[in-house]
């Protein structure tokens, strides 16, 4: 069968060799990953099978092995009450900051005067601490004597205890963890917009295309894979947050903030039950491991 | 020149004191892990507590590492559950219980029976005797003191409280929603320290949430005293707050009381200018004084015998009167022994005697009951629920008792 042309054939032995070669070069890497995530993984999912109460690391191995700890989570309505509310929180913060950060990202690809203060502005909440972010927002939101309520006193409107209230604390936890999550998205988004070629612009807009169908034809199908990723890795993050939500609410009023990050961090470092905490843990990590594998396939046929 | 001297007696008492049964120890170094090495006041009395100390055991160095609060009692489970504790080990006050059931800490009673606690130690020493056993010395133990803001009662014609009764009706005559005023700062959201105010609540008007060491939030006792904090704190307090807006809302003069450890007296000094000389401090003036441990010493047991020792050893020097004084005076905070003030400092710090009066006789208004002791932070997120719930809804107290009761015998059992 002729070779194509250019191409050497070359042995076998030598394709072995580089192989060989490519696998010890990893092979560091390789070790420093298992070190890092796979003993610690491996661990958790010992302490997750462990029956019994104890938090002596070094003694823990001699508790029974069983699946006690994965049967008390699936069965605790507290741990599936955790579950719905970090779906509603992540859903609502990730949809407020994907608009407004797709928002601000084409906003500032247009050529407009102080474009490079803005966009370093922009950035500032992405710096700001977790914490730092949920006091700010823990005084403008105060009930008494925040800022928010102050603007709607002034309409004659009372406003409400935000972050005590039953009906408005989750909306209240959202705002501080949009206002740190959209400026990656922006970020992505941005440099997105600025490697879709100008040419399609002007071709559809010779086409007679509206903004809108310009939109949907040109910008979009650019930004589609990185919108993805931004929406992936910031999901990630607000899914496993946990800072916001404790320094603003601990949970409240009532469990109706509980995110399972807040439920596995209760379980393991207030209540002292590893096994649950660990059992929960890793559930979770399976739960993120899946939506980024979904997403991992959505943005890699983008890309085909 | 009297500081000097002070701290050379402190010094030599110090040297005096640990060359009895001092163990031999060459290079030894002693990890103390804190979360007051840089609080001023508190750091400069572990310093020289330190410098003691160390004076008095030559080769053996103590090291003092700050670790932030939010995150210490993280870092102290972590090192305990991986068998690496500190040698000398600071607890918080809700901390011990959880420690305790697990055997972490070593039992100081061969020691005591040795050098017992000075005479008129305090009586919240008790919250670390445990299985029989006492695990752990009180550094600070406080009772709840009444900040109250002379200005706002005068406006409102009503006086500072002699008892309950009055303190509940003159915090309504202040408020005045519309104009930014409340009689009362709390803290009323799903915080730790709102426990401290809600189960006081329940025992200033003589009730019993624990009657012979069983939940009673059903008695009718319990559920009137729950109506009675719906409606002064829930009715006349910011709702929503945390902590550190409870004590601003104060300083800012929005607020005619608040109740709070002795501690916020060297906060007052923040207040604006116009609102400053009309803050004020006081005793609780009701009964029972309730309180609690701030923090305590403790030995881990999962250290060597010679360690032990000296561990042992730092604990000892920090229980000595002049030591006591001296942690009263840098810290304006109570110490074990509230009482050991000389009249020299009491004249130069009257406010100190206010507070060692306020600490006199407190009873910790969590209850010294094992069970709850062990699981305190599951009690504390539970209890937390309730209070806001009273608060800020109106669901009837009498189902939110028996809902609480519920789910405390649910999750611990007392029985």
């Amino acid at each position: 069968m002729p070779q194509p042309s250019g191409r050497t054939r070359r042995p076998g032995s030598m394709v072995r060799q580089e192989r060989v070669l490519a696998y010890a070069f990893l092979l560091p890497a390789a070790f420093v990953v298992a070190g890092l995530i796979g003993y610690p993984l491996v661990r958790v999912a010992d302490i997750s099978l462990r029956e019994g109460r104890i938090m002596n690391f070094a003694r823990i191995g001699t508790l029974p092995l069983g699946l006690r700890n994965y049967i008390t989570v699936a069965t605790d309505p507290a741990f599936w009450h955790s579950v719905w509310v970090s779906l509603l929180y992540v859903g609502i913060v990730i949809g407020m900051a994907f608009a407004i950060g797709l928002g601000t990202a084409l906003l500032l690809n247009r050529r407009m005067p102080g474009r490079r203060i803005l966009r370093t502005l922009l950035l500032i909440p992405w710096a700001v601490p977790g914490v730092v972010a949920s006091i700010i927002f823990l005084w403008m939101l105060d009930g008494s004597f925040g800022v928010v309520n102050a603007g709607l006193r002034a309409f004659g409107i009372a406003g409400p205890p935000w972050y005590v209230d039953r009906d408005t604390a989750l909306v209240a936890v959202t705002l501080p963890a949009m206002w740190k999550s959209y400026p990656l998205i922006t970020l992505i988004i941005l440099a997105a917009l600025q490697s879709i070629p100008s040419e399609l612009y002007e071709a559809a807009r010779i086409d007679g295309a509206s903004a809108w169908r310009e939109f949907r034809h040109v910008t979009w199908p650019g930004i589609r894979g990185p919108a993805t990723l931004a929406v992936m890795v910031s999901s990630l993050a607000v899914f496993r947050d946990v800072d916001i939500i404790y320094t603003t609410t601990r949970g409240g009023p009532s469990r109706l903030t509980e995110t399972v990050a807040l439920f596995v961090y209760n379980e393991g470092f207030q209540y002292f039950r590893m096994g649950s905490a660990a059992s929960a843990g890793l559930l979770m990590v399976l739960a993120a491991l899946l939506a980024s594998l979904l997403a991992l396939r959505v943005i890699r046929h983008e890309s085909l | 020149m009297r500081m000097q001297r002070r701290a050379f007696t402190l010094g030599a008492g110090g040297l005096l004191l640990a060359s009895r049964n001092r163990p031999a120890a060459a290079a030894t170094t002693l990890s103390f892990p804190t979360w007051q090495a840089e609080e001023p006041g508190f750091s400069q009395w572990w310093k020289e507590l330190i410098a003691a100390y160390q004076q008095a055991h030559p080769g053996v160095t103590i090291t003092l590492q700050q670790i932030a609060y939010p995150n210490f009692s993280n870092e102290m489970t972590v090192r305990f559950a991986s068998n690496t504790p500190p040698d000398i080990v600071e607890l918080s006050g809700n901390n011990f219980g959880s420690f305790a059931s697990q055997g972490w800490l070593e039992p100081l009673d061969g020691w005591l029976s040795k050098d017992p606690m000075p005479a008129g130690w305090s009586s919240l020493q008790s919250l670390y005797h445990w299985d029989g056993h006492t695990l752990g010395m009180l550094v600070m133990g406080y009772g709840n003191m009444l900040f109250y803001n002379e200005r706002l009662l005068a406006d409102a014609g009503v006086s500072p409280p002699k008892d309950f009764a009055e303190f509940i009706a003159a915090v309504p005559k202040v408020t005045q929603k519309d104009k930014g005023i409340y009689g009362l700062a709390s803290v009323t959201a799903e915080y730790p320290t709102i426990l401290s105010e809600f189960l006081s609540f329940i025992l200033w008007q003589g009730a019993d949430a624990f009657r012979g060491g069983n939940y009673s939030f059903t008695d009718p006792a319990v559920v009137a005293a729950l109506e009675t904090y719906r409606r002064v704190v829930g009715g006349n307090a910011p709702l929503g707050n945390v902590q550190t807006m409870q004590r601003q809302t104060f300083l800012s003069g929005k607020a005619a009381f608040t109740l709070d450890g002795p501690w916020v007296y060297a906060l007052l000094k923040n207040a604006p200018d116009a609102v400053r000389p009309s803050l004020k401090m006081m005793a609780v003036p009701f009964q029972p004084r309730t309180g609690g441990a701030a923090n305590s010493l403790h030995v881990p047991a999962g250290i060597s015998a010679e360690r032990k020792e000296l561990a042992w050893q730092f604990i000892r020097l920090a229980m000595q009167p002049e030591w006591q004084r001296r942690y009263f005076v840098l810290t304006s905070s109570p110490p074990g022994l509230p009482g050991a003030l000389s009249a020299e400092e009491t004249a130069a710090a009257p406010q100190l005697a206010v507070v060692a009066a306020g600490v006199k006789d407190a009873v910790s208004y969590i209850p010294l009951l094992q069970p709850i002791q062990a699981n305190v932070n599951e009690f504390v997120q539970i209890l937390m629920r309730t209070a806001v719930r009273v608060l800020t809804t109106s669901d009837p107290v009498a189902q939110i008792c028996e809902q609480t009761q519920t789910e405390l015998a649910r999750a611990i059992p007392l029985r």
